[in-house]
Order: C-alpha cells, then sequence, then structure tokens
C-alpha cells in the first residue's frame, strides 16, 4: 500500500476523489462536495440526499472505528459514473482495522443499518490494509 | 468541480460548518429546544449537552424540535436514544420530526418504534 503517490491522472472530469485525514472536522466539508457532485451527475433528490447521508455514515465509521488505536488515519472518498449501468459508484477506504462492534447497549451501531436502508446494494470489504464500502444508486432517468 | 483538479484534498479555506444552534424556550411546564442546523458526529456531542442542561430544570415534558435540521447522522441519533432512556421515569421525553432529513433517518433504522415522535411542536406539547 502506498498512500503517498498515485497515478490519478486519467480520473474522468464526472468522478470524485478526495483523501482527506479520517477526523470529524473534515466530514462535513466533503458531505457539502457529495451533495454538489449528486446534483450535478444527475440523481433524483431523493437519492441525493441518501447518498450523501450514507456516505457520512460510511466516513463516520472509518473515523470512530478504523484508527482507534493510531493518531491519525486517511481516508479516500470517491464517486464514479457508471454511465452503462446507469448508476454511480460511492466508494469510501480506510486503512486501519474496524474494532468488532461493542455490545449493543442501543447507542450506538445504527450506522450500517443506516447505510443499508439508504441504498439497495451495498458492500463492505474488510481486508488486512483496511476497509471500503461500496454504495450504488441509479443515476435519474430524465436527467 | 474537480475535472480540471483530478485528486484534491477538501479545501480548508471554505467556511466553516454551519453548525448547530440550539434555543431552549419555556413552554409552561415544558422546555422546549428549537434545534437548527446538522447533527452529525462533530455536532452530536453538543446536542447532548444542551439536552442534559435542559434536563437538568426537571421540566415535566421536554421537546426536542428537530422541524429546522437539515442533516441527522447516527451520531445525532445515538445522542437522542441516550437522553430518551435517561430521562425514563423523569420526565416526558419528546421529539419533533417530519421529513427526509430526520424523520427518514430515525424511521429507517427503527428509532421511530423506540421514542415518541410527532410531526409538529403543537401535537408534542399536547399529547398526554
Amino acid at each position: 500500500m502506498n498512500l503517498g503517490h498515485q497515478n490519478l491522472d486519467n480520473l474522468p472530469a464526472e468522478d470524485l476523489h478526495f483523501r482527506v485525514p479520517a477526523v470529524a472536522g473534515r466530514l462535513a466539508g466533503l458531505r457539502r462536495e457529495l451533495a454538489q457532485w449528486a446534483a450535478r451527475v444527475g440523481l433524483s433528490d431523493e437519492d441525493a440526499e441518501a447518498l450523501v447521508l450514507a456516505s457520512y455514515e460510511a466516513m463516520a465509521n472509518s473515523v470512530e472505528h478504523a484508527y482507534r488505536d493510531q493518531t491519525q488515519g486517511l481516508l479516500d472518498l470517491r464517486g464514479e459514473v457508471d454511465e452503462e449501468a446507469g448508476r454511480v459508484i460511492i466508494t469510501v477506504t480506510d486503512y486501519g482495522q474496524w474494532q468488532p462492534p461493542r455490545p449493543s447497549n442501543g447507542l450506538r451501531g445504527r450506522g450500517l443499518p443506516l447505510i443499508q436502508g439508504l441504498t439497495a446494494t451495498s458492500t463492505i470489504t474488510p481486508t488486512s490494509e483496511g476497509t471500503t464500502v461500496t454504495m450504488f444508486w441509479p443515476l435519474a432517468r430524465d436527467r | 468541480m474537480v475535472s480540471s483538479e483530478p485528486f484534491r484534498d477538501a479545501d480548508q479555506s471554505k467556511p466553516a460548518a454551519p453548525g448547530l444552534s440550539v434555543l431552549v424556550e419555556p413552554h409552561g411546564e415544558a422546555v422546549v429546544l428549537n434545534v437548527a442546523g446538522e447533527i452529525d458526529l462533530a455536532t452530536a456531542p453538543q446536542l447532548g449537552d444542551s439536552i442534559n442542561a435542559a434536563m437538568e430544570q426537571r421540566p415535566e415534558t421536554l421537546v426536542v424540535d428537530l422541524s429546522q435540521v437539515d442533516f441527522l447522522a447516527s451520531a445525532g441519533m445515538a445522542v437522542l436514544i441516550g437522553c430518551h432512556q435517561q430521562a425514563k421515569g423523569n420526565l416526558r421525553f419528546r421529539i419533533v420530526a417530519t421529513g427526509s432529513a430526520t424523520f427518514r433517518p430515525m424511521e429507517l433504522t427503527g428509532m421511530t418504534d423506540e421514542i415518541s415522535i410527532y410531526p409538529t411542536r403543537d401535537e408534542a406539547l399536547a399529547a398526554d
């Protein structure tokens, strides 16, 4: 894994990529960027709102759970338009280890169910190097 | 937006997030917290502090009005559930929420089954 250098020159114009420190204070700005992006690429208002909240929850999970034992880690937020499939793909990647959920006291652990409720399709892929959450929403037909 | 700059860091020079404001309004034996803005990981603790401070006044009913909240993340829901549990047996804890920004996330996580949620402040204050 190399966090320092990546060849991102071929990123298509419609796509979005941010790499930021995984801290709570950075997420509000990313949320606004996502809302603008979702409106620009052509999602329904309802799907755009779902995309923003679900993506926020995925990033919040990284902030809260991935880097608990470290001072700071990074997270990547990517948005891609898949014209052929008529959908957008959001991925949130961190490079830490998610701690197993604590026994539920009803207070926490609503983030993942919320993501599942806001997307038709989502996958969470933990690897030895980190965790990626992938989520899909349909492009609006009349965009 | 990103087209000219395929990869970049989020711009830190932009104005800070609108954040959260909480206005405390006494209503007879009840206290209403008029909450506006965004409840997320960063602002949820502030909401919790405001609710706890209002609870210390020992009102019969505490209404948390989220009508002017345009973003509610699970961190905020966790705070609301914690306050609801704390209120049990002490005071009536009610939430006003309607619409997709607040009611829908609470509905999706099953929170609407646990806490009394009303569409308007008047209904929250009038309910027994």
